[in-house]
């Protein structure tokens, strides 16, 4: 079954981790109100940052005075998952209800949803498959260093993280797709070795000549095609970037003088 | 003792004026192995449909509501190192709370055992 129905679109370019991960809950907010359609909406992040899964205590997971000192964010997911490092990526977001997705439960929408995915990286010529498929689930602190059952993998190495929040029938998915991955650079923002986990891979080094521009309208197309929707093009509304401005002040106040929120 | 349920999946067993509080088998069949739990702090006020706390599986973090108003007056701590005793257990040694129960006529707005049972056929 696929999903169906007008949704929003929207490309907000590249913020602030505290204002996309502020946003990206102000949408969950404003469609759980049923004033909102569904949305889809399409970001990326400057300066980088680091998301941690809600469940991860951020002392124990990243250096956070290196971050500081760096001035590399770090924010909380309303999501689960692991810790992602977010810079040259592309990130997507959507919310909708469990009936419209077709699937009430967590592993049968992972599949359900990932096929906009797994459509859009064949478009992109590559060859992907879930993890769950081929006997690779494994657990790690960092998301690109371990893997649930539907997460995508192409030649056994994990090319993105998606994670949920369920609120009263109402599922947010967020994920981030990276055009590059530098371990090596990123690695002393973590506790722990990040390059001791499986190994991930960036759409840079399977497809270096796609631009951010082609791989977004293919993600767009992609989601558009294999749930069967409409796209109503839309923006952040006054009242939504209030909000999610408002929110994100907390979450930066809250990374430099605690922890993250 | 009487159980009772919520059209989110959440249970409450009420008893003396304590109501103990968890997530049901059909929940936990959708939700799949639950790896962590915020558990509520002891001490907090809930309201009927409130949030009470998240859980987490497979990456997906899902909120739990509280289904009757009250005072949490316990948690299960076990959780906090084996929460996949929900999954083993999700009505019984899977609680998740305790709550004092601040309006007993709250439970008028709930689901029994049977009535639960016909809602749940209603989703297959």
């Amino acid at each position: 079954m696929r999903m169906g129905g007008r949704w929003r679109f929207i490309d907000t370019g590249s913020s602030d981790g505290f204002f996309n991960m502020a946003l990206d809950e102000t949408l969950l907010a404003g469609y759980e109100s049923g004033l909102m359609p569904p949305v889809f909406r399409l970001y990326g992040w400057n300066p980088p940052a680091i998301s941690l899964g809600k469940f991860q205590p951020a002392a124990g997971v990243v250096n956070l005075a290196d971050c500081r000192a760096d001035g590399i964010p770090v924010v909380k997911r309303i999501t689960g998952g692991g810790a992602i490092f977010h810079d040259e990526e592309i990130t997507y977001s959507f919310v909708c209800s469990d009936r419209l997705a077709g699937a009430v439960s967590v592993k049968e929408s992972y599949k359900k949803i990932g096929a906009f995915l797994i459509a859009a990286y064949g478009e992109m010529g590559i060859d992907v498959s879930f993890a769950g498929e081929t006997n690779d689930v494994v657990k790690s602190d960092f998301c690109f260093g371990g893997r649930e059952f539907y997460d995508i993998l192409t030649d056994r190495r994990k090319i993105g993280g998606n994670a949920q929040k369920r609120k009263r029938g109402v599922i947010f998915q967020h994920g981030s797709i990276p055009l590059r991955l530098n371990m090596g650079r990123i690695k002393k923002y973590f506790k722990n070795d990040i390059t001791a986990g499986y190994p991930a891979v960036s759409l840079g080094e399977l497809q270096p000549r796609l631009s951010a521009g082609k791989i977004k309208k293919i993600l767009k197309e992609s989601f558009l095609k294999s749930q069967g929707v409409e796209f109503t093009e839309s923006r952040v509304s006054d009242s939504e970037m209030e909000t999610a401005k408002k929110n994100a002040r907390i979450k930066k106040k809250c990374f430099y003088t605690g922890e993250a929120s | 003792m009487e159980i009772f349920y919520t059209k989110e999946h959440d249970w409450v067993k009420v008893e003396g004026g304590i109501g103990a509080v968890g997530i049901s088998n059909y929940a936990v069949k959708q939700l799949g192995n639950i790896t962590s739990v915020e558990l509520p702090d002891v001490g907090s006020e809930v309201k009927q449909n409130g949030v009470l706390c998240t859980v987490e599986s497979e990456k997906a973090a899902s909120d739990v509501y509280a289904p009757l108003s009250g005072k949490v007056a316990e948690v299960n701590k076990e959780l906090e190192n084996s929460p996949g005793i929900i999954n083993s257990s999700p009505e019984g040694l899977g609680w998740i709370a305790r709550i004092e129960i601040s309006n007993p006529d709250e439970t008028g707005n709930l689901m029994d055992e049977e009535k639960y049972g016909e809602y749940l056929k209603t989703l297959e």
